[in-house]
């Protein structure tokens, strides 16, 4: 696909632009608080910007338009608004929870309520979670579709660039960019739509190509399918990026409009990927784009089709954007994983800022390099999506619920056992699925029959979330016998 | 149809002008400082 130099100029210019926010920002570090959560001072119109933009990424912008080629209505009523319940949740009770408590990151709640066993669990789990995968690999495909460069080279490219602005100034370079970045990736998204809908003659051009299938709500996958998506909604509760910040705040009201905020706007760009992908659905139907389209790249080749030079370079600008939030909030997450919650417990309890911030730059690198390494293994989006959401749910929604309802020292064991216990259960559900599972094409899937049951690679968490919840009952006995 | 296109025209209100009152809500934050 040819990139007109105009369109290239967007990019190069909106490149620099990140470096040299970076750069500026960088004489404002003192403190870790200040790396890690802007010195607490986040007012509510920069935290929407920075939830928004960093939350969604390349897994939201290809896979749900990808998978809405495929499912069509179904991705946005019934795999999506169970988020914008949870997110409902969080914006009007964990604010509430967590004001003032002078924690940095989720593994401080857990540590104050059951210590380091299960501070240690939620860090690893988060670290893997954080691990910006989706965005890398959907940056190794970009680069790939759009300047034909091998996959490793766009997913080394972007890293670089993202890491380079967070190096230097952290959260407040971060969220700095973010609002650059959540103004080009919603605004090109609103220009796109309509030139996209008008292209293939509206949702009636759309119906009278693919039929009435794409249009039903419910979807016609089977019901525990789609059940188990629409449970992946609850790993908005443990999100990692959604603590860093809240903690980030200047206060809870700047939290709860921000967060109310931000559920508009993800249900509109929801709809927006939504609408694109069933374009590029009716496009594939009528022979316009190849049938056997890799779903991840209906959205750049509806794209490329219906929109002209300029505009296409705001919207490769947006795609960029868009993969570069979530890329530098998500390294900045897990380098502080590596830092904060691991390093510093179990080897460093003593460690100042200025060596706190020395080791988070270093881990800000690793953490790339890590993450360039698995993306290029990872062949969905989707899937991907599914196994980084499995982790952190299983390993810290039971634990995170009882220390948020019921706040107290609570019994070390109980903590870790439910934690450990999660984690374990959903990597040997998954290795289990690997090894003993078949392929179920038409959903693009594994699947295994275990005792005349049909079980789905994307069941983890109806295994690992009984797993946890044993593993807290068992430890509360055993702990308090002990 | 109609409600397909009313959520459409929701999210181009709120991607497009709705992004750019929050970006102008944030400048406006960062000349108080």
């Amino acid at each position: 696909m040819p990139v007109h130099l105009l369109d290239l100029g967007i990019v190069i210019a909106y490149l620099a632009g990140m470096i040299v926010v970076g750069y500026l920002v960088a004489g404002r570090i003192r403190r870790f608080a200040d790396f890690f959560v802007a010195g607490r001072a986040l007012t509510t119109p920069i935290l929407i910007c920075t939830l928004v933009s960093s939350y969604y990424g390349l897994d939201a912008l290809f896979g749900d338009s990808g998978d809405a080629a495929r499912e069509g209505v179904v991705v946005w009523f019934t795999y999506g608004r169970p988020y914008t319940l949870a997110l409902l949740v969080t914006a009007l009770f964990l604010a509430r929870k967590l004001e003032g408590t002078g924690f940095l990151t989720i593994s401080d709640v857990l540590a104050a309520t059951y210590g380091p066993a299960t501070q240690v669990a939620s860090a690893v789990a988060s670290f893997l979670y954080a691990l910006p995968i989706l965005a890398i690999m959907g940056l190794a495909g970009l680069g790939q579709v759009m300047f034909g460069l091998p996959l490793w080279a766009g997913a080394v490219i972007g890293s670089l660039l993202s890491v380079a602005y967070v190096t230097m100034g952290g959260f407040w370079a971060d969220a700095l960019t973010d609002t650059v970045q959540f103004t080009i990736m919603c605004v090109s998204l609103a220009v796109a739509l309509p030139l996209i809908l008008h292209g293939v003659g509206g949702f009636a051009g759309i119906r009278q190509a693919v039929g009435a299938g794409l249009f039903s709500p419910l979807g016609t996958a089977p019901p525990l399918y789609t059940v188990a998506y629409a449970l992946t909604a609850a790993s908005v509760l443990v999100e990692p990026l959604f603590y860093q910040r809240i903690f980030a705040a200047r206060d809870r009201r700047a939290v709860r409009d921000a967060f109310l905020w931000g559920l508009l706007i993800w249900a509109a760009y929801d709809w927006a990927t939504t609408a694109v992908g069933m374009a590029g659905a009716a496009l594939m139907t009528t022979g316009v784009l190849p049938a056997d389209l890799p779903r991840d790249q209906v959205l750049l080749r509806v794209v490329a089709l219906y929109l002209p030079v300029g505009l296409s370079g705001l919207f490769l600008g947006g795609v960029l954007a868009t993969a570069m939030s979530t890329i530098d909030s998500y390294l900045l997450l897990a380098a502080g994983n590596l830092v904060y919650d691991i390093y510093r417990p179990l080897r460093r309890p003593d460690a100042d800022d200025a060596t706190l911030i020395r080791y988070a730059r270093v881990s800000l690198v690793i953490s790339a390099v890590v993450c360039v390494l698995i993306g290029l293994y990872f062949e969905r989006i989707k899937e991907a999506w599914n196994f980084m959401a499995s982790i952190l749910t299983s390993t810290l929604l039971i634990p995170m619920a009882v220390a948020l309802l019921a706040p107290g020292r609570r019994p070390p064991l109980a903590g870790a056992l439910a934690s450990w216990g999660g984690l374990g259960a959903v990597a040997v559900f998954f290795l289990v699925m690997h090894v003993g599972g078949t392929p179920y094409a038409e959903l693009e899937t594994r699947r295994l029959t275990v005792a005349g049951l049909e079980v789905l690679r994307e069941y983890a968490l109806f295994f690992a979330l009984p797993v946890s919840a044993l593993g807290y009952v068992a430890g509360t006995i055993l702990g308090r016998r002990a | 149809m109609i409600l397909w296109d009313v959520l459409t025209w929701l999210a181009i209100a709120v991607l497009g002008p709705g992004a750019l009152i929050i970006l102008a809500a944030f400048l406006r934050d960062l000349r108080k400082r």
